[in-house]
Formats: C-alpha cells, structure tokens, sequence
C-alpha cells in the first residue's frame, strides 16, 4: 500500500529565507516519475534530494522515500502547491496540496541581505578590469582601439600582477601589449586605487556576434591559515607581510560586439582590405633628373584605421618608367599601429627623356563611419629628365682588336662608372663546400649499392663455378697453349678434342658437347651446314684423335707447335 | 569555423606581404646610395653602400662601392671591394678592368688582378664532381668486367690507368681546395695612419708584434696577404700591451712576412672571422 504526504519544511517563511517542499512516499523505494508544477512566485529547484529509508519497528517493516525541492520566494503571500500526479511502479497517485506562507522580511533579513550584498560589491570593486569599445559594432578586418584598465584598491595587500590582461574572444586578434601606463589615487566608487592602462589593438576576424572580455589575475597577501602557527592577531596581519599570498582572477564584463562583413556593393577593384579613416598625399623628392637617376615617390597615408593589414597600392611600370619595390615606413603609435602615417617610398627610374608623368597610384579603403568605399588618388606629378650622357656597355664595346691597339685601349673616362640596379643578391661570397653536403654524400650510395651489387654477384657466380662459354673456350685455348709448352701430346689431343666439341656443340645449343662422339660432331657440323673443307679438316683431326686416344698410334715426328697453328686456324673457322 | 580561418589566413597572408616587402631593405639602401652618388655626396653613398653590405651582398653593390673608394683615393678599400665583387661574379670584365685600373695607380701592377685559374675556389666543386664521376666509372666497369669472368690478369692494364686517372684528380680537387682555404685566409692591406692624404704610404710589417718593432719590410695598400697558421690551423696572433692584436702574415710565395695590425686590414671574406680553423 503507497502513501503519499507532501509539505513545506517550515511551511512559514520570509521572504529573505529558503525552505524545502518535500514529498514523502511509504511503502515503495522506487524512484516516481512525474512533473512538478510551477507556482508563481516560487523558484522550485528541479532536481530534488532523495532519501531511502527502510526501518523495523516492532516486527514490521517499513520502506520510505522522500524527495526534498528547494523552494526559494520571490514575493510576499501564502501560495498553494496544488495536488499533482505521480506515478510509482506503473500505477499513478496523486501528490497532496499544501501551503506555504510568505512572510515580509524582518529586520534582521533585511540587514543579512545589505550585508552579504555589501561583501560582493566591495569585493568586486577592490579589483575590476574596466575596458572600452569605440563602437558595438564592428566591420571584419577593422581595427579599433580599447583601451583596458586595471583597477587595484590602494588599500588591499596587492603584491604584484601576474599576468597583463588577456583577451577572451574568438572573434578578434589583437597586438601585443606593450608596458601599462600606471596611475595612482584614482578616485572611483568613492575608493582610491591604482590604475594600469593598456591601449590594444583589436581586429576583428570574423562575422558574427562576439562576446569580448579580458581577465587577469593578482597575487594579494591573505590571512594565514587557522592551522598555521602564526595564527595571532599580529603575525596574521597581512599588511606587516605575514599571512600568505594568493592569486586571485580578476574577469571584465562581457561586452557584445557585432562583426559585420564589409558590404560587396561599390567595393572597387583596388581595395585592398584598408578600413579606417584617411588622407593621402604624394611627393616626389626631385623633378628635374638625369635619365637613369632614380627618382623617389613617396606616397603617404594618414588617419586610423587597420595599418597592419594595409597592402601598398601597386605602382604598374609603364614605357617611361622602371619602378622597384616599395619600402613600407611606419610612423606613428607603434604599439597598435591604429593611428598614424603609412609612407609607401617607390624608387622610379626614367627610362626615355622628356617631360614626364609619373603613373598615378590609387588607394581604396572602406570608411566605418561613413559605411562606404572610398579612393584616394595620388597628385599628378610631372617630372623633367634630361638625356643625360649615353651608357656604353664595354662588353660590348671592347672587342678583341681594340684591345690589341694600343690607341683605341680603354679610355679611364669609362672607368668606375655606377651600376643602377643592384643585380642579383646573394648571402655569401663563396659557395658552400660540396663536400659538406649530406646530399652528394648520400648520393654517392647509388652507385655504391651497384658497385657491391656487381661485385656481390661476381663473387657467387665464380664460387659456383659458373662460366660464360667465351670463359670456357678461353680456358680449352690456355690448356692447349700449355699443352704445347709442355710438349705433352695426349693433353694437347684431349684439348684440342674438347675445343672442337665444345664449339661444334654450341653451334646446336647442345647440352653437354664434351659426349658428342666423333660421327655425331661430324654430323652437327653438316646439319649446320658448314663447309666441306672444313668438315674434311675437322674429320682428319678427330680420327687422329681417336687413332692416339685409343690406338696409341703417334707419329714421331710431329710437331706441337705446327698443330696448334692448325688448330687455332680450325678452331677459329668454327662459327 | 570555416569563415573564422578564412579571415585569419586573409589577414596572414597581408601580414606576409608587408613582411616580404619590409625584407627588401637592401634595395632601398642600393637605390638610396645611387642617388647619393648621383648627387655628390660621395660620403653618404659610402655609408649607404656598406650598409647594404651587411645586409647581403651582389656584385654591383661592391662594384659601386669599390669605385666610390677609388675615387676618394682609397685603394686599399677600393681592392677589396672589386676582389669582393669578382668573387661574386668573377666574369665581370668591367669589374676587372676597373681593379687593374685600382691596382695601378695602387703601384701594385695588374698582374695582382690574375686571381681566377682552373684551380681556384670556384672549381672545387667541379673537380669534386668530376673525381667522383670518374672513380665511380671506373669502379663500376671494373666490377662489371668483373661479374662478366674477367680473368683479374686481364684488368690490371684498366685499374692502371684508372688509378692514374684518380691520383691526378685527387691532386686537382687539392690544390683547388687549398686555394679555397687560401683565399678564407686572405687579406687586404687598408691604410695605414701614417698616410698624409697626398701620397701612398707602405705599410711596415714588423718584426715582432708591436709599434717599437723594426719593420722587416712594407707592404701597399691593396696589396693581399695570407694569415700564417699554426700547427693546430689557427692564424698566429699576439696581443700586445695595449690590447691590440697582431696578426703574423706573408704574402702568395711567402717572400714578404711579418707582423701586421688587425686595424690595418680588412678580410678579403669578411664572414670568416680570424679565430676560425682553417
């Protein structure tokens, strides 16, 4: 059997306290499932404390669970908390109603609330960082300046700042921050404090609302620790420098700023993502040259606005002027570089003489507070350039029969003469050691990987006793030759034998020539279809092998060195 | 997420732009200088040219900065910087010309102009290539004869030869890189405070390392001299009394030495300082 009670706990309040509904459920520990309702002008906490609770009391068991909401008033009254479904183990009861009563606070509420209020804004106002935003909106890419403060009461025991202040956003970028400007007894909130400025660079990154804060963070001398052994009321004085130190985070009000995108209607063609507010004006630091003299245009551009992201205006060479790369000199805040004047210093050279126009720069920049593009253009400059005297190039003026005059030798006139261009630059006058290169050493295991691949191999293929057949008749043709110094006729027949099989077996790719008998020799060399005089030749030569080898039969007077002459003749016409 | 890296890439890549164009101060410098020159004042483009010296370096830079010394009469530094210039770009024929005209009214006579051969810095790496093009041609055909059967008896004629070959080379790749080490030792005699503006004033190289010492014999300004090394490859010095170092140097064949300032002369290779091995 499942009862439900429900009540407030006290069910009379005032309205500076908190009290607790609680709904108790006996006769089940499961836990119910249902909706508490709203009462208006009860805050009631949604996720309740639960407790089980199993007892025995004289021999009966008892099961019970209370789920506790805390309830905090916001007004004065006597408010119902009406019956409500619950539902346990599948089957649905109903919560009770009950009362509870508001009371106006009392005095002593009263003073508690001007206390604890008191605390939070006395703590929040011993350290507050204070920043500043020109707008609330801002256009992607723009750079705005803040300017974040610092503000440290005099009288708390600060003892240093640990960290400048550091920007909480995704949406902006921002400089460095540089050294703060430190002001002291600055009146605020009735208070003194000291004060350390920042000026910031912000530039917005990307469309959308972005919420910008700053924190930082102090270290500031605290009470020792109740178990610390100086816990006295002197040693305890953080202002005599006993206590401890702390850091504690100091956090800025979070301010909401809007990117906008740079609108795409008018935008021209040479806007190069400047956005601020500027005036321009050129110079050039000569009009009256000699053709070739370098000329200096100097292009200013002055205001507020996104220096860093400011590309150059792009000077075009035309038919009359040669134009190296701008130099970029920055004048102005350095720190944000926000405010200030951009010169972009152009070296024209004059290529042809006459009066002169130097090309007109243009500079685009979209205007946040007008909400438009605008251009600015360069004044009109017009330039004198007198022809000047004519460069003769001495390579090419110099040819092989001046120099061997001696009336037409290089005049000294030509000596010295200045180069305009600076040519090619390089880092050091001579090239770096070859040898020292982990490349050409690395390089170098190509060819010896084929090298002790080549040798590798040769290596087995003579241990296993692998000849090429030149190899092999090279090495019948030395046994023969020796055979002969030696005068040895048997071994002279047998090599001489082993030749001619040898490359009458090679003639027919025959797999073991050394068994081919004589009538089978005789017979490849007719197959191959090899000269009747040859094979007559060779035929004689195998009877009178076979005639010593298995006769015996050796003429006296025969001469090795004759046969091997015929031989070799033999042995070469077998092809 | 996307959008917010697009931005951040579009602002790097300006960033990049204005960085690359910041990096290309020694072109302002060398236009700054020429201008100078074309205006007179022959100091300021001095200073403006050395500047840009230090920043990096090309054959017109010294050129014009050569020419600027020799016009001021100071032909110590004229050399040098011309010798600087032909290392950048030892084909320059203006360059040339101009330091056999420097080196003659430096009384130092053109031949001191003969400074590119076959075998100088320049060649190291080209003899170093060659040689190791040639040891590994031959040493893979000798392994190939090799892996074909060769009788050995057969390659002694070919290895003869190839060792030849490779000894010559050897001897080639030395002496080209002793000519590098020669010319990281090299330097340049300035000037000397005893000149009076008018005429050239040798220079003493003395006998011991210091001012009292005789002078065992002089040297023009723009003339070269080597560093003497010790045994263990470190220019021979003395630091004398009033903390001014001397250097013990001689000249190409070594007929001419002695104790020399080290304010009297400047490197010819000013990045290889003088406490290097060699």
């Amino acid at each position: 059997m499942v009862q439900i009670e429900s009540y407030f706990e006290p069910s009379a309040i005032t309205l500076s306290n908190n009290c607790v509904y609680k709904v108790i459920i006996q006769g089940s520990q499961n836990s119910p499932k249902g909706a508490i309702p709203s009462v208006p002008g009860l805050e009631i906490s949604n996720n309740p404390q639960t407790f089980r609770k199993v007892s025995l009391i004289n021999g009966v068991t008892s099961i019970k669970l209370e789920l506790s909401f805390s309830v905090r008033p916001k007004k004065e009254g006597t408010f119902n908390m009406p019956t409500w479904p619950i539902s346990i183990d599948g089957k649905s009861y109903n919560v009770p109603a009950t009362p509870l009563r508001v009371l106006a606070p009392s005095q002593q509420d009263i003073i508690n609330q001007q206390k604890e209020k008191q605390q939070q804004y006395d703590l929040k106002q011993a350290a507050f960082i204070e920043f500043s935003m020109p707008r609330d909106y801002v256009y992607v890419g723009e750079t705005v300046v803040s300017e974040v403060g610092l503000f440290l009461w005099d009288r708390m025991p600060f003892t240093r700042i640990e960290n400048a202040p550091v920007k909480e956003s995704e949406g902006f970028s921002a400089t460095e921050l540089g050294q703060p400007a430190e002001k002291r007894n600055v009146l605020k909130h009735n208070k003194s404090y000291t004060t350390y400025a920042w000026k910031i660079g912000l530039t917005s990154t990307s469309v959308g609302k972005h919420s910008l804060s700053y924190h930082s963070n102090v270290r500031i001398r605290t009470n020792s620790k109740r178990s610390s052994p100086f816990h006295s009321p002197f040693f305890n004085d953080p202002f005599f420098g006993f206590g401890r130190e702390e850091s504690i985070k100091i956090s800025s009000d979070q301010k909401s700023v809007e990117v906008r995108p740079l609108p795409t209607t008018g935008r021209p063609i040479s806007f190069g993502g400047a956005i601020g507010t500027f005036k321009a004006k050129s110079k050039v630091d000569l009009d009256h040259v000699s053709l070739g003299d370098p000329v200096r245009l100097t292009f200013s551009i002055s205001g507020r606005g996104n220096f860093t992201a400011m590309p150059a205006p792009s000077l075009e060479a035309d038919k009359d002027f040669k134009v190296g790369p701008p130099a970029f000199l920055f004048e102005g805040d350095s720190q944000t570089k926000f405010e200030g004047t951009q010169n972009f210093e152009y070296v024209i050279t004059p290529i042809k003489s006459g009066l002169l126009n130097i090309p007109e720069l243009n500079f685009s920049y979209f205007d946040p507070n007008l909400e438009e593009y605008q251009l600015l253009r360069s004044s009109q400059h017009t330039i004198r350039v007198d022809p000047g005297e004519k460069w003769i190039d001495q390579d090419n003026s110099i040819t092989e029969d001046d120099q061997n005059h001696p009336s037409r030798k290089i005049s000294t006139n030509d000596f010295f003469q200045t180069e305009s261009e600076p040519g090619s630059w390089t880092d050091s006058f001579i090239a770096k050691d070859l040898r020292q290169s982990p490349t050409f050493w690395a390089i170098q295991i190509i060819p010896f990987s084929a090298f002790g691949l080549l040798i590798l191999i040769g290596l087995k293929k003579r241990n296993r006793g692998i000849q090429s057949p030149k190899q092999q008749e090279s090495k019948l043709l030395n046994e023969l030759k020796k055979s002969v110094s030696f005068n040895d006729t048997k071994k002279f027949y047998r090599c001489y034998r082993s030749i001619i099989q040898f490359k009458v077996g090679l003639l027919d790719d025959h797999p073991s020539p050394y068994t081919l008998s004589s009538d089978e020799v005789i017979a490849l060399l007719k197959k191959t279809n090899r000269g009747d005089d040859l094979i007559l030749k060779v035929r004689q030569s195998l009877t009178a092998f076979d005639d010593f080898e298995f006769a015996g039969e050796v003429k006296s007077s025969i001469d090795l060195k004759d046969e091997f002459k015929k031989a070799l003749k033999i042995i070469k016409e077998i092809k | 997420m996307i959008r917010f890296f697009l931005h951040v890439i579009f602002l790097c890549s300006f960033l990049g732009q204005s960085l690359s164009l910041f990096s290309k101060t020694e072109n302002k410098l060398f236009y700054d200088a020429v201008r100078a020159e074309a205006t007179g004042d022959l100091p300021l483009a001095v200073s403006l040219y050395e500047e840009a010296a230090t920043i990096s370096k090309s054959p017109n830079l010294y050129g014009n900065l050569a020419n600027l010394y020799c016009k001021t009469e100071k032909y110590g530094k004229a050399v040098i910087n011309y010798r600087r210039a032909l290392l950048l770009d030892p084909t320059n024929r203006i360059i040339k010309n101009n330091l056999d005209y420097a080196l003659k009214i430096a009384n130092l006579g053109s031949k001191n102009s003969d400074f590119s051969s076959y075998l100088d810095t320049n060649s190291v790496d080209f003899w170093v290539v060659s040689l190791s093009v040639l040891f590994w041609m031959g040493a893979l055909l000798l392994a190939f004869l090799f892996f074909l059967g060769w009788p050995m008896i057969r390659l002694i004629v070919p290895v003869i030869i190839w060792c030849s070959l490779l000894g010559f080379m050897m001897w080639v790749v030395d002496i080209s890189s002793e000519n590098r080490d020669l010319l990281k030792r090299e330097l340049i005699v300035l000037t000397t405070d005893l000149s009076d503006g008018n005429s050239i004033v040798r220079l003493p190289l003395r006998r011991f390392a210091g001012t009292g010492s005789s002078a065992n014999t002089h040297v023009f300004p723009g003339e070269s001299l080597w560093l003497t090394l010790t045994d263990d490859s470190t220019p021979q010095t003395h630091l004398s009394k009033g903390e001014k170092l001397w250097y013990l140097v001689h000249n190409r064949n070594k007929t001419k030495k002695g104790w020399i300032q080290r304010d009297s002369f400047a490197f010819l290779i000013p990045d290889e300082q003088e406490n290097k091995n060699y």
